[in-house]
């Protein structure tokens, strides 16, 4: 039928279906919950200036208004990679972030031990 | 510690064992023939074994999304979070009896229902078309230090976003009548909505065809990725959504 071949039986996307799910609180102590939300919201902030770039590339290949050659993609990656302060601030960031959710993640796994042993 | 378990959901514990009816294809086959379920009282959770020592891979991911929805058909699923993980059978066991009431309320609330998501990407360029003709002084910027072009960039996101929140409106409009309740989730780019409905299972033909007006509508400037029938992920807190003042009702209140 034809249009039961328009729906998939799975998400192409896993990411967003894996920081769901419920978790009960007993678990939290036997489990290694959190450890992927992380993972996943780092790769979003890191993502989004990446974007706004491709962003502001992309309104200018689209080549709408005459003055000035389009810049090409590559220059902007050698911006990037040559040492921008904010990508480079916004990396640190997340970098702290991270580290400091695993210590509280940590913290509270050994807190719950604590308790119940 | 080893960790040897992975708690994918659970179930009532009336629930057809996986695999015993009869697999419609080899994938089906694969993700029940290594799940099993570990009974206590009223309930029952999937579970897999995992390698001693072995964090939860990406296969494992895949192996417990397939899992849960070779479940589905049994009657309702709650699907834990991914890597959930116990020592062994006695804890699965001994956490099921100490959540008992919630997630027998839980699963009640869930009987019968199914979640469908749809995800439905604008064309860049199309989009960025559209933009610049609205507001042509967009086009003419031309931003060079690194920081301002990060912010112009991030306008046409935001210009982009109220195109999208446009569209989600109607697409809202049209499909929020067949479901019994929706969730918008985070989008990864300004082109991008991503909506999970919770629906009857019996409803799902008639979401099939306002998905495909929808398509049909839309036209080639939008793909629409729709997938379903999925345990409801969106929607494990249903209960307390739906009735946030309430105490933990008995279960009798919720006869569906």
């Amino acid at each position: 039928m034809t249009l039961v071949a328009h729906r998939h039986a799975r998400p192409s996307g896993l990411a967003e279906i894996l920081d769901k799910g419920m978790v009960i609180d007993a678990f939290v102590r036997l489990s290694l919950v959190g450890i992927e939300v992380l993972t996943i919201d780092a790769r979003i902030v890191v993502a989004s200036v990446d974007t706004y770039l491709r962003y502001a590339e992309a309104v200018h290949r689209l080549d709408l208004t005459p003055d000035g050659p389009p810049r090409k993609l590559t220059s902007v990656v050698r911006q990037l990679r040559d040492g921008d302060s904010r990508t480079r601030a916004a990396l640190s960031h997340v970098k702290e972030t991270a580290s400091d959710l695993i210590g509280s993640v940590r913290d509270k796994v050994t807190r719950k031990h604590g308790e119940h042993e | 510690m080893t960790a040897a378990l992975l708690v994918c959901g659970v179930v009532r514990a009336g629930h057809p064992v996986p695999g015993a009816a009869s697999a419609t294809d080899a994938a089906t086959d694969d993700a029940t023939a290594s799940v099993r379920l570990v009974y206590a009282g009223a309930l029952a959770a999937a579970v897999r074994d995992l390698p001693d020592d072995a964090a939860p891979s990406e296969d494992d991911a895949s192996r417990y999304l397939d899992a849960l929805i070779a479940l589905l058909p049994g009657g309702p699923v709650l699907p834990l979070r991914f890597a959930t993980l116990a020592p062994d059978e006695d804890a699965v066991r001994e956490l099921l009896d100490g959540a008992d009431d919630e997630l027998v309320h839980r699963l009640d609330a869930l009987d019968g229902l199914v979640e469908v998501r749809l995800q439905i990407d604008g064309d860049l360029d199309a989009e960025l078309r559209a933009l610049v003709v609205a507001s042509p002084a967009l086009a003419r910027a031309r931003p060079e230090p690194l920081d301002d072009r990060v912010r112009y960039g991030e306008q046409i996101s935001a210009r982009l976003a109220e195109r999208r929140d446009e569209l989600a409106d109607q697409v809202l409009a049209r499909l929020q009548p067949l479901a019994v309740a929706h969730a918008a989730i985070r989008p990864e780019a300004a082109t991008e909505l991503k909506h999970a409905y919770l629906i009857r299972a019996e409803a799902l033909p008639a979401f099939d065809r306002a998905v495909q007006a929808l398509r049909d509508d839309l036209g080639e400037r939008y793909a629409i990725e729709y997938a379903g029938p999925l345990p409801a992920f969106e929607f494990t807190d249903l209960v307390t959504d739906l009735a946030p003042d309430a105490p933990p009702p008995a279960r009798s209140r919720w006869g569906w």
